[in-house]
């Protein structure tokens, strides 16, 4: 007899992992802690190296989710209790606040990661100026309309915000922000033209197919500019932003006045990734992020035999990557479930 | 102009990090992220300071470029790039250690000089280091004596300082090397051991004192204050 | 523009261990002492009429900061004048409160070092046995700014002279919030604990684009590369009077105070930039409040401002 498996969060990465396993013929208890499906992709105006709206590619996985008979969602539910081994765990939900009990054969985490809020940069003026924006923030205004109003406004992107920053954020770094910042930005030249676009960075790390030439068409088809330099200070002058930083490369520092600048803030794993990690009895890294079996060559395993990894669960990953490896976490987990 | 990699040292810094006493560990966590010198007062008013760069020079090994230059004697101690470095440098601190490197290779020693009465003239023999007229001579014809003024305001005309303290504060300064050191700088007149008090007089006379500072065993060392390399011209 | 209600950055957990002493060993400092004895003054009384007994020793020195960093002794010789300085308020059994950054980091960075450092803490501690004196490392140092933060509660009970109609902007000094980011009460980039104070008082906070700069002394770079220097005071000054146009502007250190009050003069006579800004002590400003007399806020000493002085200070019923 064939056993149900258990996928933990439904985003991207859990959304694959389901319907791969659905279209295998197996039963998929899907958890999500909130109402909807799509994690952190329903705050994404656009993917990239690729310009396409995110909404409608979104909108097209959940159906497939929705739409399978294979797949029960169940939404604010998270999992309490799990004991058991490989092929024959025992899992409790909390439902809506029922609890419900489950015998699953294979776990397959995908709870994804959690923008930082920069409350700690007070240097940037996070939550105590206005006009200093998350970039979580900066997609939702990109989706609803609200940067029209920057035209003829300096709109400066800071790179690593909480990453690469032992003191205030994180040692690692998120991997991703390099290239949506220069998506915010390109998305800024695409509706707002007559609006600058500065971005200050440390290294740029374009580390995927196709990223390197998306923010060099930034630089040379958009004229964004971009400064070496991590920005030291953002203040108030009367009704703008003075932001400070050094142009590293000249080595001298600079100073420009700013309408609107944009935090990329750092990718953290869940708040409570580590209490999940307990319940699952997998391994945690010093962040929380949660530890494969073997770095390289078992990407998709956890420290625990029949649970598996998907998504930015393990570390910051663009959303291409969370979908290969929800598929192959799916792929893996088949030989659990009989 | 060309720089010859073999010309930096491999070892200044890791000899140095012991010599320093732990104050200035950390130099390889730079980023070179240049977050210090957006904010820097130093930076914002002279044309080549960079603390970046600095730091960059130490972990490198470019150690002839740093304890030369100008710049190392242009921070202004403000500790904004400490409270905004993403991997905690104090740099400040570094500064301080490699000006003491600096003049112990015969550099910055007209800066110092500058800055030596207030040890010899204020601080050792007051035992307040700032006096009224500092930073501005025109107080007194703007302002009138600041002693009139504490008096109105119901205090002594000076504040007093014991002499046991001054004493105390001297024998610190000839124990520890620092009035040998003055002496390199501008030249000082020693201690008056007339204005000595009985009761330091006699723990003077009960104790045997070391030589100099090089006496005192520590295996933790500050800088060694010795003859500048630059020689006499610039001591 | 300001969301400062929606997020301060003072550190509860480190005012809430700050105790609240009946007497206190009021470290001295040479500035105060020297150019501004106002700040002297107002401390003892503001601290006596807070309930705080402020213990004064003679055999204080100079912290030795500035001629350390100075480069003229080296840390060999400042740690035990710290150890020295220290000590005195252990044998009273007393902490520490110290009235300027510059004395507060120096006594707290190298007593953190000294009780880090054994090794150290016994060299030093042979020097000072010589003059039968032992640094224990028992005594906390706290800044005149955090103290007067925890009493706030007295003293908006002891307020005599609510500070009404005037304007009040701040400068918060590096080395406090800045160089002790660790052992501060507040946040080193968007402070706002004078300004709670401020409020306490009755008083109106006015805020300015280089509030965080600062003052121009750079430690030593005031007497070899003095234009360097004035450049940085006169843009700091400069935006005081522009954006702010204070009353006062309320500083945390004697020796920002001696910079930004003395160097308007000095603007004034090399490069006619006129400036007329009371720059006065945090002690001074709870002075104003709590009702001294004007003989002991001793404005007299103050060199920049003057006009503006007599206009605020009438205002709020002082006839100077």
């Amino acid at each position: 007899m064939s056993k149900k498996a258990l996928v933990i969060g439904g985003g991207i990465a859990g959304i694959n992992a389901a319907v791969e396993l659905a279209n295998n013929d197996k039963l998929v208890i899907l958890v999500e802690k909130n109402g909807e499906l799509g994690g952190n992709v329903n705050d994404m105006a656009a993917t990239f190296p690729e310009l396409d709206e995110a909404q409608p590619l979104l909108d097209e996985q959940k159906s497939k989710v929705e739409d399978n008979e294979n797949i029960d969602i169940k939404f604010n539910s998270e999992v309490i209790s799990v004991s058991g081994k490989a092929g024959d765990f025992k899992v409790e939900i909390n439902e809506d606040g029922n609890t419900v009990a489950e015998e699953v054969g294979a776990i397959i985490v995908a709870t994804g990661f959690n923008y930082m809020e920069p409350n700690d940069y007070s240097e940037y003026g996070y939550s105590r100026l206005d006009n200093v924006v998350t970039s979580q923030e900066y997609e939702r205004m990109v989706m609803n309309g609200d940067i029209k109003k920057y035209s003829n406004s300096n709109v400066v992107f800071v790179h690593c915000v909480g990453s690469r920053d032992r003191v205030k954020g994180y040692r690692y770094c998120s991997k991703i922000c390099c290239t949506y910042s220069a998506k915010h930005a390109l998305l800024l030249k695409q509706e707002v033209p007559s609006a600058n676009a500065f971005v200050f960075y440390i290294d740029i790390r374009a580390l995927g197919k196709g990223y390197e030439e998306f923010i060099r068409d930034a630089i040379e088809d958009y004229g964004v500019r971009y400064i070496r330099g991590r920005v030291s200070k953002v203040i108030n002058k009367e009704d703008t932003l003075l932001v400070k930083a050094e142009n590293s490369l000249i080595g001298n520092p600079v100073e420009l006045n700013a309408d609107l600048v944009v935090l990329a803030s750092a990718m953290e794993p869940q708040k409570d990734s580590k209490e999940l990690a307990e319940i699952l009895g997998i391994e945690t890294d010093d962040y929380g992020f949660y530890k494969e079996a073997q770095s390289n060559m078992e990407p998709v395993k956890s420290s625990k035999e029949g649970i598996f990894l998907a998504g930015s669960c393990t570390a910051p990953l663009e959303i291409r990557e969370s979908v290969a490896m929800g598929k192959a976490a799916a792929s893996e987990s088949l030989s659990f479930l009989g | 102009m060309l720089e010859k990699a073999n010309d930096w040292s491999d070892t200044f810094y890791d000899k140095w990090k012991p010599i320093a006493m732990g104050f200035v560990n950390g130099a390889e966590k730079c980023l070179q992220c240049g977050k210090c010198t957006g904010q820097c007062p130093a930076a914002a008013v002279n044309p080549s300071y960079n603390p970046r760069k600095i730091i960059y020079d130490l972990v490198n090994g470019n150690i002839k470029r740093v304890l030369s230059s100008v710049e190392l004697w242009q921070c202004f101690f403000c500790s904004g790039c400490f409270a905004t470095c993403p991997v905690d440098i104090n740099f400040p601190f570094f500064v301080f250690m490699l000006r003491l490197g600096a003049m112990s290779q015969g550099f910055g020693w007209e800066d110092v000089k500058q800055l030596e009465k207030y040890a010899e003239k204020d601080y050792l023999q007051d035992g307040i280091t700032v006096s009224p007229e500092e930073r501005n001579p025109y107080v007194i014809e703007e302002r009138g004596d600041i002693a009139d003024i504490r008096q109105k305001a119901g205090m002594p005309r000076q504040r007093e300082v014991s002499d046991e303290a001054i004493a105390e504060i001297n024998m610190i300064s000839d124990l520890s090397g620092m009035t040998n050191f003055m002496k390199k700088i501008g030249g000082v007149e020693l201690y008056d051991c007339s204005k000595c008090t009985p009761k330091i007089e006699e723990k003077c006379k009960s104790k045997e004192l070391p030589k100099k500072v090089g006496n005192v065993k520590t295996h933790y060392r500050f800088y060694n204050y010795g003859v500048p390399i630059g020689g006499a011209d610039n001591a | 523009m300001h969301k400062l209600d929606k997020l301060s950055g003072i550190r509860e957990e480190i005012v809430a261990d700050i105790p609240i002493p009946e007497e206190i060993f009021y470290f001295q400092s040479c500035v105060a002492s020297n150019k501004y004895p106002g700040i002297e003054s107002c401390t003892l009384d503001v601290l006596n009429k807070l309930g705080v007994k402020p213990f004064v020793s003679e055999d204080q020195t100079c912290c030795g900061g500035f001629v350390t960093f100075a480069n003229v002794a080296a840390p060999t010789a400042s740690m035990p004048a710290v150890a020295r300085n220290i000590s005195l308020a252990e044998e009273e059994g007393l902490d520490i409160c110290a009235v300027c950054n510059g004395c507060w980091t120096f006594l707290n960075e190298f007593g953190h070092f000294m009780n880090g450092n054994d090794e150290v803490k016994e060299s030093v501690n042979m020097m000072l046995n010589m003059m039968g004196r032992e640094y224990k490392g028992e005594s906390n140092i706290f800044h005149i700014g955090a103290m007067l933060y925890k009493l706030k509660d007295r003293i908006a009970e002891n307020v005599e002279r609510p500070l009404e109609g005037l304007k009040f902007a701040t400068h918060y000094g590096c080395h406090y919030l800045g160089g002790g980011k660790y052992g501060a009460i507040d946040d080193a980039q968007h402070p706002s604990f004078i300004q709670e104070l401020v409020e306490i008082m009755g008083g109106e906070n006015v805020d300015y684009t280089a509030s965080g700069e600062c003052c121009g002394t750079g430690f030593t770079q005031v007497i070899n590369d003095k234009e360097k220097s004035l450049d940085h005071s006169q843009m700091k000054l400069e935006s005081v009077r522009d954006e702010a146009d204070p009353d006062f502007v309320i500083v945390l250190c004697p020796y920002c105070l001696s910079q930004l009050d003395r160097m308007q003069q000095q603007l004034d006579y090399r490069r006619d930039v006129k400036l007329d800004i009371p720059i006065i002590h945090i002690t001074q400003l709870a002075g104003l409040a709590l009702g001294l007399p004007k003989e002991r806020l001793a404005f007299d000493a103050h060199i920049g401002g003057q006009d503006r002085f007599k206009k605020a200070l009438n205002k709020i019923g002082i006839d100077y």
